[in-house]
């Protein structure tokens, strides 16, 4: 038997056994490189298995089926198909009152209608006689649920974006690298906690409920807006994509000002010429190693912090002390 | 409740997918219950979760929109894995990430996306092979149905993806063996000899 023969033997438990274990005991006794590999195999099969068994997401069959309704070109495109996905978005419309908030009317408290009356009105047109719905407000901006409701193509489209506010942050944090931790090495991964990024595509019915909203009430110049930054995003390699849901953790809880500050504290890195952008990074890298309480005086000594506008200030001292 | 196996009776995936093609949506969902988690694991050891999630979700698409042509005397498994491992050979076959060995030594995320990378750096036919008879752990003889080959044929892939993988995580086995986190230290097809 030769070493060839033996590794292929002992591949598969089932080819291992035949014609019995005594060539391949005696091939292994007399041959320390295949022991070695032996080894080896067997370290790397227990490498491979993850210790738990991963799994896809809780909403998996949501998204199966809404895929399949939007793939209307395949042949099983049938109704059932459709209504398995409609299912699933019931489910989402049903969730959907816990993201709306009824707007305050002055006077005595109107009665309770119940909360299916809502249903209704999200998934069908009310009768033309009918009163119009409610306006409700959702995350502050009116709408009304006599808009048109999104297609199946729209909604596949929708769930698959990444957090909004966090693909409209992503350039500008790409273009801060000095004031994150530095990356391992320059293709080294990031963790990715358990659950993934909070920057992910919705994977909830709540979040998924939430994002169909949003969605709705998007004007198309900015679908077509979002939908480009993700496709920018996704053209990234997948471990600078990391970095970047990494980095927007720490600055998701930033107020619109604080934002602002960071787009323009880019900006004014942006105008330095490569000399002195390298050497500002390497002041800030070394500041962003520096205990805290040390950290603020090495910062406010800068000469680029000096000319900084409040905004720019505030936004740029929150960063270097969020780590 | 599966059905009674018979004689006359299709194996319950193998009628399931006869039902999906004639419109049962509950046969569906069986299917997801029972096949969604093998089939992401599969494709989970050489990309990141969400990637797999993509590709378990086209497995499964591809699954629906051919079960038309389905011919029940092909098993359900080699008909499932046989769409699984189109999906697999179709990806790019990337690098090993470079990653220093204090950083693998204290994160398991990184010992995970270097193994991930590992892998998916193998040529398509041998990472098939691999993942089939490793990772959705099908005998050889399974695994060279899905993927329309000869048995010997798998088991010369399965040596030269092991060989590579030998050289390319050897920062891994030279540690203290396979981290804990990595796998559990259960015996595999590899128990008897090694």
């Amino acid at each position: 038997m030769t070493c060839a023969e033996l590794r292929e033997r002992i591949v598969d438990s089932a080819s291992a056994s035949q014609g019995g274990h005594a060539p391949v005991v005696a091939h292994l006794e007399g041959c320390a490189a295949c022991r070695a590999a032996a080894r080896e195999y067997g370290a790397l099969d227990r490498l491979v298995r993850p210790a738990l068994p991963p799994s896809p997401p809780a909403d998996f069959e949501g998204r199966l089926r809404l895929r399949l309704s939007v793939g209307s070109r395949h042949p099983v495109s049938s109704a059932w198909l459709l209504g398995g996905a409609v299912a699933v978005l019931a489910l989402a419309a049903l969730l959907a009152p816990r993201f709306l908030r009824t707007r305050p009317k002055p006077g005595p408290p109107a009665p309770v209608e119940p909360a299916a009356a809502l249903v209704p009105a999200a998934a069908t047109a009310p009768a033309p006689e009918a009163p119009p719905p409610d306006i409700v407000a959702v995350r502050s901006t009116p709408i009304s649920f006599q808009t048109v409701p999104l297609s199946a193509e729209e909604k596949a489209e929708a769930v698959g974006l990444h957090d909004f506010d966090f693909l409209n942050s992503f350039r500008t944090l790409a273009r801060l690298d000095a004031f994150f931790p530095e990356p391992v090495g320059p293709r080294a991964p990031v963790p990715v906690p358990a659950g993934g990024f909070p920057s992910r595509p919705p994977d909830t019915p709540d979040a998924i409920a939430g994002r169909f909203l949003d969605w709705q009430r998007a004007a198309r110049t900015e679908r077509i807006r979002l939908s480009g930054l993700e496709k920018s995003l996704r053209d990234r390699p997948e471990e600078e994509r990391s970095l970047l849901e990494e980095r927007w953790a720490l600055v998701r809880d930033f107020s619109d000002d604080q934002r602002a500050g960071l787009r323009r504290l880019a900006s004014r890195m942006d105008e330095l010429d490569s000399r002195a952008h390298d050497r500002l990074e390497s002041e800030i890298r070394l500041i962003g190693r520096l205990p805290k309480e040390q950290r603020v005086a090495r910062w406010r000594a800068l000469p680029f912090a000096k000319p900084l506008t409040g905004q720019e200030f505030a936004s740029a001292e929150r960063l270097l002390f969020s780590r | 409740m599966a059905p009674p196996r018979s004689a006359t009776q299709p194996a319950p995936d193998s009628g399931d997918l006869l039902l999906v093609a004639a419109g049962d949506s509950a046969a569906l969902t069986r299917l997801v219950t029972r096949w969604s988690q093998p089939v992401y694991a599969f494709f989970e050891r050489t990309r990141e979760p969400s990637a797999a999630t993509e590709a378990t979700l086209a497995t499964f698409e591809r699954l629906v929109v051919s079960s038309t042509r389905y011919a029940p005397d092909v098993p359900f498994p080699t008909f499932l894995w046989g769409i699984a491992v189109k999906i697999v050979q179709e990806g790019k076959t990337g690098d090993v990430l470079e990653i220093p060995a204090p950083k693998l030594a204290e994160s398991a995320a990184a010992r995970t996306a270097f193994v991930r990378s590992a892998i998916a750096a193998l040529p398509p036919a041998e990472r098939a092979a691999f993942l089939l008879t490793r990772v959705a752990r099908l005998p050889a003889t399974a695994a060279a149905e899905a993927l329309g080959t000869q048995e010997t044929e798998v088991r010369r892939r399965i040596v030269r993806a092991l060989e590579s993988l030998r050289t390319s995580l050897a920062p891994l086995l030279e540690s203290t063996g396979a981290p804990a986190s990595q796998g559990a230290p259960e015996g595999g097809p590899m128990g008897a000899t090694s």
